[in-house]
């Protein structure tokens, strides 16, 4: 292919609007990761590198608030990605492995429906929803709401994985004396994992990162790492927002590239 | 072969359903194979082949009929809990398990004890000369050797009927002809009756006790390789197996007496051709008087199809001599050399075509070339009559 395609580079203009795009997007996130080792309080005035900020973060007088945040927001992520990615391999299965059902194209759509509706109308119906049977908002009512929308997410790569893996490794398994459950338990889980962990970091990510839905539906006093730094931000922007954003941004670059390394190791093997 | 039936297909029917029009995959076969049997179902894709090799595995529900196994029925059986493994055409080798691992599936699955599973996987993997491989995954073996694991994997659990479909059909040419000789062999060494599927007419005949002959959901024919290839009973088998002259030519009457010459050579011919009877027939070519063999009778003053190999046919230059016998006018059209022997394509002085071929042995020189008149001989012990 190298050979036949032409270098994209020799397009006019390429260069020019690789950089404006690479600028635009990343910029504001190395802006960010500089100043929150800025040795000032000052959030444009670089005064020479120092950690002072994230000492604060995990030291300083708001340390308490954002210490329980972040573990809110790990229990949430973890429950609603663990609970979305079970919910997500079984619809998989049912669609992909299952006998072809009536109206099988409406509920593709509906599993996949959260990605397309606008999140502030789902924050609204979800609200409003747990209003009306009067369901008391908190850490559950996060949970509940994360769960939902986690759901598409772990489905798609879950679905593209089984879809991949050929329906004659359950017949050999069979052939070999497995029984349904041996066959499932031995052969198309292993078969399926690279694709259950990459749905499953996926989740854990969207849930960790949602901030609309979140705020609609925690009740007073609950805050998730999100919605807390949005609180600090609207008393003004100290550094030590930066440094707490600097430390997530790490956190989801490492998960990404684990999720990245796991299908690319799941599609090597076969 | 003993007189024990490994398996009886009885009345087996398939149909996939359909709202507007349902296909038949096969339709109301009934035939057995012998117990220790390398037997072959031989057809084109569609003719339901694969559906009955899936069916005796019980990867497919049968519409209607039975499989019997040793005479159990297993129709009803779920692919678990039928004592019949199956080499699969992509293998199907578990990607996440090693060679090992992969070999002593079957036997884990039933319940063996372990000291059983190793030596008997060993065995496999040994017999298979994948020893030294056995630590690997699959993905780090080539195609013949992916396969010879497939093959061990399925013969572990000692099954009483091993199921292959095309499994050498990914293979390469030198791969297959070698894998031939040792499915045969092992087929042999194991004693376990083998039902293969391929649409190999080659691989049918060098390796099978047996052959099915199939095509639109039916069995054409079922004989050993030789009285399929020199007995087909039709046009399709004659023409699938090998390559065929098929020409027209009309009843006389029953057999006339034979020239003394020929006599000794007919009453061989006769051996092996038992249930046959021989009609005097005249070919539309020119040739007129034949006593050839049919596996049916005809009436006399019929318009039938008879068959003859191309590599049965003689060709020899004009000449003048006496004494022609089942001998016709025509001209070379074509030649094509095929390394082992030569391809003639003849028109017959009557404008019928004829496809001939001649041995390249040590002493063969053409003594033709294109466009030369020759003289074709059709011997009579060679032609078959064809039925509809």
């Amino acid at each position: 292919m190298a050979k036949t395609s032409q270098r994209i580079s020799w397009y006019p203009g390429f260069r020019e609007m690789a950089w404006l795009c690479l600028i635009i997007l990343y910029a504001p996130l190395i802006i960010v990761m500089v100043y929150s080792f800025n040795n000032s309080p000052s959030i444009t005035v670089w005064k020479g590198f120092s950690l002072v900020w994230y000492n604060e973060v995990f030291f300083g007088p708001e340390a308490g608030k954002f210490k329980q945040a972040t573990v809110n927001s790990l229990t949430i992520a973890i429950l609603a990605a663990v609970t979305s990615t079970v919910i997500a391999t079984l619809s998989a299965l049912a669609m992909i492995r299952g006998r072809a059902f009536r109206g099988q194209a409406v509920t593709f759509g509906l599993i996949n429906l959260p990605l397309m509706v606008p999140e502030i109308v789902t924050a609204v119906a979800t609200l409003i929803f747990f209003a009306s049977i009067g369901f008391e908002r908190g850490l559950l009512s996060i949970l509940l709401a994360h769960i939902v929308f986690c759901i598409p997410f772990a489905y798609l790569p879950i679905a593209a994985r089984l879809q991949g893996i050929s329906n004659v490794y359950e017949q050999a398994a069979r052939d070999l004396y497995a029984t349904p459950g041996q066959t499932f338990r031995l052969i198309l889980f292993p078969m399926m994992l690279p694709g259950i962990l990459s749905g499953f970091l996926l989740a854990f990510i969207i849930s960790l990162d949602d901030f609309i839905i979140t705020n609609f539906v925690k009740g007073a006093g609950v805050e998730t790492l999100p919605t807390a730094i949005f609180g600090a931000v609207k008393q003004g922007i100290k550094p030590n927002i930066m440094a707490i954003s600097t430390l997530m941004l790490a956190a989801s670059i490492l998960l990404v590239t684990i999720s990245y390394l796991i299908s690319r190791m799941g599609n090597n093997r076969d | 072969m003993t007189d024990t039936h490994a398996i009886d297909i009885v009345s087996v029917t398939k149909v996939y359903p359909h709202r507007t029009d349902p296909v038949v995959a096969l339709d109301n076969i009934s035939f057995s194979i012998g117990d220790n049997e390398f037997f072959t179902l031989l057809g084109p894709s569609g003719c339901g082949k694969t559906t009955l090799l899936r069916m005796i595995g019980g990867f497919e529900d049968i519409t209607k009929g039975q499989i019997l196994l040793f005479g159990d029925d297993i129709s009803r059986l779920q692919s678990n809990q039928r004592p019949v493994n199956t080499v699969f055409q992509q293998y199907a080798l578990f990607p996440h398990l090693t060679v090992y691992e992969n070999v002593a599936f079957g036997l884990k699955r039933l319940g063996r004890d372990t000291d059983f599973i190793k030596t008997q996987t060993h065995a496999m993997l040994e017999l298979i000369r994948m020893a030294e491989f056995a630590e690997r995954k699959p993905s780090q073996l080539s195609g013949g050797q992916q396969q010879r694991v497939a093959l061990a994997r399925a013969l572990a659990p000692q099954p009483k009927v091993l199921l292959l479909d095309e499994p050498l059909s990914a293979l390469d040419l030198k791969l297959r002809q070698a894998m031939r000789e040792e499915l045969k062999e092992i087929q042999k060494h194991t004693g376990i009756t083998f039902i293969f599927v391929t649409h190999d007419q080659e691989e049918a005949l060098t390796m099978s006790d047996r052959i099915a002959v199939m095509s639109n959901g039916q069995v054409q024919q079922i004989g050993s390789p030789k009285e399929i290839y020199d007995n087909p009973t039709n046009i399709f088998v004659a023409n699938f197996i090998g390559e065929a002259n098929i020409l027209k030519a009309k009843v006389t009457g029953p057999e006339k007496s034979p020239a003394k010459a020929s006599k000794a050579k007919a009453s061989k011919a006769q051996a092996a051709a038992k249930d046959q009877v021989k009609l005097c027939v005249d070919l539309e070519c020119g040739i007129k008087g034949l006593n050839i063999f049919s596996q049916s009778q005809f009436q006399k003053g019929k318009q039938i199809n008879v068959m003859i190999r191309p590599e049965r046919i003689q060709i020899k230059p004009l000449s003048r001599g006496r004494g022609k016998v089942n001998t016709v006018g025509g001209t070379v059209k074509s030649i094509s050399y095929l390394g082992t022997d030569t391809q003639v394509q003849l028109l017959l002085d009557d404008g019928e075509s004829l496809l001939a071929r001649l041995q390249n042995t040590i002493d063969a020189t053409s003594s033709f070339g294109v466009g030369n008149k020759v003289e074709i001989t059709i011997p009579e012990i060679a032609i078959r009559a064809l039925s509809e």
